[in-house]
């Protein structure tokens, strides 16, 4: 027999009423919001720009331009959708800052790397996947390592969904010649970053 | 044969030609082309793997690690604060009648509604006014030691700063600041300059040898220096013209970083940095970096500098709030 207390917990508040809170005014509103995503959002940005500190930094842009922006937020997509669209740019400004900075290189892409046995699969497609160029890898983390669809993620990158489907696509294919999975790895597979017109759209 | 177009084989198999004219044609090629052909196996086959390992780095667990939650937090809390005291910032149109209960997981405020409950008006002001208060103790304590540095260099012209610091405002920061900093000190060894220069990476050398001009410049030529390269910055902040200040060369800092003028954000800014890189900050420029404001930061015993100078470059948001440095480049003072 379970005892009925007439002092249940109400439900938590979901995302939509965290961020009403918080801008009406509930000064925890947003942390809680946090919270609840933000291993989700960690991930995105570490493994968007793989280093720990650039990831960091990244989040905290993100957090701290959602935390201000939240009075624009329209209820058109998901408050989580909204939040990891803010993260994925901030990682892609701060991806494209860094590509200037002498100090911090990518790396090289290295055609040879193939997986060895005594190493760990995840350590390995990591450094593989940060040898990508930035929009196919950013598509990728978003569809394949956070199960986001197609069209959500074609809505947090503002690209068309044809456009995810082809950098999902390529990086797969660079994948591919990086993890040494190909037999005979083509030489001149692109690397190119942008989708041809013809798929644009589609 | 024909040769392979390695995209658009990969888009055919990812699926993002469905539905196009180039789908039948590819389709027509991996069917009719031997190269084709062959391509097309090997990717589909490479694909699988691919995906079982995408697979198993998706599945590997990725928490944010403690210490970025919890400066994640810090920041959430300082900017929230910040919001407070700020009129009109997001979540400052507080509407008690309006506003829902809080009682998520997780929350830990005090005054949140509990079950049935409807949460309490916004916070009663005396109780934001002792929280508020509580913070500017903290900031106080670590002003005061600042400002105890400061008196120091008062009698040691090598160090005597060339910007002022009297924005700051001392019911704010805490007396002991402005009362025992002189005007235009900052902290220990900490000098500060305005040398109109737009730096590039790698090109910190001048800087790190002291060749800025920091040193023999004097208020004039700082002035002119900054005013040739940015007609716009006359409409920097003038910390000149409040009570207290010294000559200052406020029309050669980038208007935009007008706020780290104040001695409080610019101790933030370079706290943030420190906590960041560690070491000590001796010298500030307040110029542009890759074209945008940047306020130029050298440090001595930096941690990843193995015994060299470091410079590290920040934009106008830098220490604000508490621990973020709004970076924009580290690297060798060279």
């Amino acid at each position: 027999v379970h005892a009925v207390s007439g002092d249940a917990a109400p439900p938590a508040p979901d995302d939509a009423a965290l961020l009403r809170a918080h801008r009406n005014g509930d000064p925890d509103a947003f942390a809680e919001l946090v919270r609840r995503h933000r291993d989700r959002l960690w991930a995105v940005a570490l493994r968007t720009l793989g280093d720990r500190e650039e990831a960091a930094d990244a989040l905290q842009d993100a957090l701290l331009s959602a935390y201000r922006a939240a009075e624009r937020f329209r209820g058109d997509s998901a408050v989580t959708t909204w939040l990891h669209r803010i993260v994925v740019n901030a990682c892609l400004d701060r991806m494209r800052r860094r590509q200037a900075r002498p100090t911090v290189p990518l790396p090289e892409v290295d055609t040879s790397v193939a997986p060895a046995p005594d190493r760990d699969t995840v350590l390995v497609v990591r450094d593989a996947l940060a040898q990508l160029p930035l929009d196919q890898r950013a598509a990728l983390v978003l569809v394949e390592l956070q199960g986001y669809s197609v069209a959500d993620a074609a809505e947090a990158l503002h690209i068309a969904e044809g456009t995810v489907k082809s950098r999902c696509a390529r990086g797969r294919a660079r994948l591919a010649v990086l993890l040494g999975f190909l037999r005979n790895p083509p030489e001149d597979l692109s690397v190119r970053s942008e989708t041809s017109a013809r798929t644009e759209g589609a | 044969m024909t040769r392979v177009d390695h995209d658009l084989l990969a888009d055919f198999v990812g699926g993002a030609l469905d539905g196009t004219p180039q789908a039948d044609e590819v389709r027509r090629l991996v069917t009719d082309d031997a190269s084709w052909a062959e391509a097309y196996t090997d990717l589909v086959a490479a694909d699988s793997a691919v995906s079982a390992a995408l697979g198993e780095y998706a599945a590997s667990p990725e928490p944010m690690p403690a210490d970025i939650a919890a400066r994640i937090e810090a920041m959430l809390r300082s900017t929230a604060v910040g919001a407070d005291a700020a009129a009109g910032g997001p979540g400052r149109r507080a509407d008690a009648e309006t506003r829902p209960a809080h009682a998520g997981p997780g929350g830990s405020r005090p005054e949140a509604a509990g079950p049935g409950r409807t949460r309490p008006p916004r916070t009663p002001l005396p109780a934001r006014m002792a929280r508020r208060r509580k913070i500017l103790a903290g900031l106080s304590a670590v002003a005061a030691v600042i400002a105890v540095g400061a008196g120091l260099i008062t009698f040691v012209p090598l160090f005597t700063t060339k910007l002022g610091d009297s924005r700051t405002s001392a019911a704010d920061s805490g007396a002991a600041q402005t009362a025992a900093a002189p005007p235009g000190a900052g902290p220990v060894g900490l000098r500060q300059i305005a040398s109109g220069r737009d730096y590039q990476a790698g090109q910190f050398g001048a800087l790190a040898s002291g060749d800025s001009g920091a040193r023999t410049f004097g208020s004039t030529d700082v002035q002119r220096e900054g005013a040739k390269s940015r007609p716009s910055a006359a409409s920097a902040p003038s910390p000149e013209a409040e009570p207290g200040g010294v000559g200052i060369q406020q029309a050669a800092v980038p208007p935009e970083l007008g706020r780290l003028v104040a001695s409080e954000a610019r101790q933030a800014c370079v706290e943030s940095i420190r906590s960041r890189h560690g070491g000590m900050a001796t010298v500030v420029d307040y110029a542009r970096f890759a074209g945008m404001p940047a306020l130029v930061v050298l440090l001595n015993g930096a941690a990843a500098s193995g015994g060299r100078q470091w410079v590290v470059v920040v934009g106008p948001s830098c220490g604000s709030p508490a621990g973020f440095t709004d970076e924009r480049y580290n690297g060798p003072a060279t």
